[in-house]
């Protein structure tokens, strides 16, 4: 039981418990038969009213019941709306009539109201009462808004009610700026409030949204007073979540990265298009499917495409594409709703190198006002309470996406320290984004390389990578990767389809799963990894059909090497540094 | 609420005492829902008709996760639950009571959990599930009309242990999903709703069996869920609550989908996990101390 505490009982309390629990049950199992039966002969008459109004009153959650209540409702909603119509009725009985069902209604949102008080979790008594305000002929909102109010001063985070403030406020015609005021009452109230943080960012960004793209654009001087506003609640409270968390919507909602975030409702973007003599590869902003593919190809073709996944062999929407076939697809290189579409042959590569620019923070956003402030409130925080992770996780997250290239050596300590010793249960995060920040890093160093046409190596060594998120955007320029010395564990989360040559040794790799994404390689080291065994690495090598060489010096495979021979007769091994 | 409930409301956490239990107290367990099956004339098994079938599958599956299924009556149950069945096409959680999608799923799953899937019909099943979706791809619960994410997760599920996943119109009903995709990285129940680990387990498990996680920022719904993590070890449902069992299940589940369970500190979490056994007649609470249940 939820929230009920273990307490010792007597001998004589249990068997008291006991009786009573056995009339129960016993009334319950009559009840419920009798409903049954009733509405088995479809006889949804005020006794069925009556006999689930009782049991509702004592649970709420048998929602069977309640579609049988809704039934009966339902036709009597019918019955009226006969005798509204019927010319032959008198005004009198009409009104009458009407006068009824209205009680009925109006009964059952105290039925409704009764479950609540004594359930307020109930999904089914909530639901009752939204659907019967949608049938009353005059609803009482206000006195409605009030009970979510009221509901919400006894449990500020009950989620059942504020989806049901949603509905009425939607029925009630509230607008946006009503229910951001709204948000401002419960928030002065009560500023650890996680919901209503989130209801107001959902307020705001229902005003800021244009009508015609969806994006948000809210400006910097507005930005800046939420500041203010959610500021007052992290300097009462540094340990809040409810907070930080809006502060970090409203530091990401003005940056121009929008368009990786989730709800981002930016127009999703063509990365890179090139051809690699057996496929065209597609690198999109976000994750796309087959259909939305085809407005930017010259072809219909929907057999022929293979996405990419970190998560999932066989993903149906990727950021990565591949069109197998010899000849290069034609790729549509602007928007494919532009008036006049621009057309590639893939002649050569294809490279949105503003967006990959953003990705990889080539080119530091500019600060808006805001920041330097914020950035001076995470330091007062942190000089204040230097064993609260939030202040430099802040801090940290702002610098991330303001000053990545000029704070990068701070950003690197900042995610050290919370790992190591603030926050170290959750020390595989940090690292996480150390790694992300290390591999961009790396990747900005390169990048003139990488976008030049000469050159298809990406290396990446001795960086702490614990993951290659985010490498996935360069899937159409790399062929050719060194990842030594880093910390990834597992190979098959590399989404880089168009390798030949991998380099992964010295990492903390004991297996190698089957992947899809290395298909095409002819090269590949794992020196210096952990792999033991044979049968720990034949798996995937069944998906490497080009591979012609594996080096794995340093290894305890080298002792399997004539094992492994038999295995890859057509490979040639290296056990030892040449 | 007690006193101490209170206080531990107040400070969003709670202590470990310590004479809980240090390990897993598998017998006990199997034996408190062993005990459970058969006491089907009492009170608390009368008055949780309404969610029978579900009930049964967690237990089901937990008798299969500990290897002690044969201690259940097999045939028994498989019966009950093809008795569920209504004409509609989906399962109730108890004859008498209406089809739901979640009993649906129920009776699927503890069906081939026990090998009897061929004694369903699957195509009426299929049909049912897809009479609920709607024209913005979300699904309803029941014929109530009620719309949640659970549900999304409810008849992928279904459709896709039954080979007929395209039965279902995938692509409006993940557009529904995104809709309910908020900037915290986490999922409500409709747009517009407060995220909730419940809810992200339903719909990155809807997004999963599509092959459509890449549609997410992955690691940031990982790092909301891994902030689930409170000081004693234990995982809540929403920022600034109280940790409760059942999260663990929500939370890791979630994060093992998105491959980043090392998010969270295992070790302090299954010390939680433990305190949470009743080492007197088995079964889990919802916190150290509370009372045993099964839901």
């Amino acid at each position: 039981m939820h929230f009920v505490k273990k307490v010792p009982t007597t001998e004589q309390e249990k068997a008291a418990k006991e009786k009573e629990h056995a009339k129960r049950s016993a009334q319950f199992l009559h009840a419920r038969d009798r409903i049954i039966a009733k509405r088995d002969a479809g006889e949804y008459d005020d006794e069925l009213l009556s006999l689930t109004q009782a049991i509702l009153e004592k649970n709420a959650d048998i929602y069977t019941f309640w579609n049988i209540r809704r039934t009966a409702i339902e036709q009597r909603i019918e019955a009226n709306e006969l005798i509204q119509k019927n010319p032959e009725i008198g005004e009198d009985e009409k009104l009458k009539s009407g006068q009824k069902l209205e009680n009925l209604l109006a009964g059952e949102l105290f039925l409704s109201y009764e479950c609540i008080k004594s359930n307020p979790k109930s999904y089914s008594a909530w639901y009752q009462r939204a659907w019967v305000l949608q049938r009353q002929a005059a609803p009482d909102f206000a006195k409605e808004l009030a009970l979510c109010e009221k509901a919400l001063q006894m449990d500020c985070r009950n989620f059942h009610c504020w989806d049901h403030r949603r509905i009425v406020a939607r029925l009630a015609n509230r607008t946006e700026e009503q229910e951001l005021e709204f948000s401002n009452k419960l928030i002065d109230e009560n500023f650890s409030n996680y919901s209503a943080w989130h209801y107001r960012s959902i307020a705001l960004k229902n005003i800021h949204r244009d009508a015609q793209t969806g994006e948000t654009r809210i400006d910097d001087s507005l930005i800046g007073s939420e500041l203010q506003k959610v500021k007052n609640a992290f300097y009462m409270d540094a340990e809040d979540q409810s907070a930080w968390t809006y502060t970090r919507w409203l530091l990401e909602v003005g940056s121009g990265k929008e368009f990786l975030r989730p709800e981002s409702a930016a127009p999703i973007e063509l990365i890179s298009a090139s051809f690699h003599g057996n496929n065209t590869t597609l690198v999109f902003s976000r994750a796309v499917t087959v259909p939305f593919l085809l407005t930017f190809v010259d072809t219909k073709d929907t057999t022929r495409w293979r996405a990419f996944s970190s998560t999932s062999p066989h993903p149906t929407s990727s950021r990565v594409w591949q069109y197998l076939s010899d000849s290069p697809l034609r790729v549509v290189i602007s928007s494919p709703n532009a008036e006049n579409v621009e057309w590639s042959d893939l002649k050569e590569i294809y490279v949105n190198r503003r967006r990959l620019e953003t990705i990889y923070d080539v080119v530091e956003t500019p600060e808006p006002g805001y920041i330097q402030e914020l950035l001076q409130d995470c330091h007062q925080l942190i000089e204040l309470e230097p064993k609260n992770k939030w202040p430099l996780y802040m801090k940290t997250l702002v610098l991330m996406e303001y000053q990545p290239i000029k704070a990068h050596d701070e950003i690197i300590t900042n995610l050290r320290t919370l790992s190591d010793s603030l926050d170290s249960k959750r020390s595989e995060l940090y690292k996480s984004l150390l790694s992300r920040q290390k591999l961009n890093h790396s990747i900005r160093e390169q990048f003139e390389r990488l976008l030049g046409n000469e050159h298809d190596q990406l290396v990446v060594r001795y960086a702490e990578l614990t993951s290659l998120e985010g490498v996935e955007y360069l899937a159409g320029l790399v062929g050719n990767a060194d990842f030594q010395g880093n910390l990834l564990k597992e190979i098959h989360r590399i989404v880089l389809p168009n390798l030949h040559s991998l380099t992964i040794s010295e990492n903390p790799i004991e297996s190698l799963s089957p992947s899809p994404s290395l298909s095409h390689l002819t090269f590949l080291s794992i020196a210096g990894t952990q792999i033991s065994t044979v049968q720990s690495v034949m798996p995937f090598f069944q998906t490497t059909p080009s591979l012609d060489r594996l080096l794995f010096a340093e290894t305890p495979l080298v002792e399997k090497t004539e094992e492994l021979r038999a295995q890859l007769p057509g490979v040639r091994l290296i056990p030892h540094w040449l | 609420m007690s006193f101490a409930g209170l206080l531990d409301f107040a400070r969003k956490d709670v202590d470990l005492p310590q004479s809980s239990p240090k390990e897993l107290l598998k017998g006990l367990h199997s034996n408190f829902i062993q005990q459970y099956e058969k006491d089907k004339g009492g009170y608390h098994y009368i008055m949780a008709e309404h969610l029978r079938v579900s009930g049964i599958y967690w237990c089901v599956n937990a008798m299969d996760l500990t290897k002690e299924l044969h201690r259940m009556s097999a045939d028994e149950i498989v019966d009950y639950v093809l008795s569920c069945r209504n004409k509609d096409g989906g399962y109730g959680p108890a004859p008498g009571h209406d089809s739901h999608l979640l009993h649906t799923l129920c009776a699927v799953q503890t069906l081939i959990i026990f090998d009897s899937l061929q004694k369903a019909d699957a195509e009426s099943i299929c049909e049912y599930v897809k009479g609920l979706q709607q024209d913005d791809g979300s699904f309803c619960g029941d014929l109530s009309g009620e719309v949640d994410t659970r549900f999304t997760l409810c008849s992928f599920a279904t459709c896709h242990l039954l080979g007929r996943l395209s039965a279902l119109n995938i692509d409006s009903a993940v557009r529904f999903l995104m809709r309910c995709y908020n900037t915290d990285g986490g999922f409500g129940t409709r747009p517009g709703s407060e995220s909730h680990s419940g809810q992200i387990y339903c719909c990155i498990g809807a997004l999963a069996i599509a092959g459509r996680l890449d549609d997410i920022d992955r690691d940031r719904t990982a790092e909301w869920l891994a902030f689930r993590q409170c000081d004693s070890g234990g995982l809540n449902g929403r920022p600034e609550k109280l940790p409760d069992v059942c999260y663990s299940w929500w939370v890791l589940a979630s994060l093992s989908i998105l491959g980043r369970l090392d998010f969270i500190d295992q070790t302090s979490m299954k010390k939680f996990i433990y305190a949470c056994q009743d080492d007197e007649t088995g079964g889990f609470a919802d916190r150290p101390g509370d009372c045993t249940t099964l839901s």
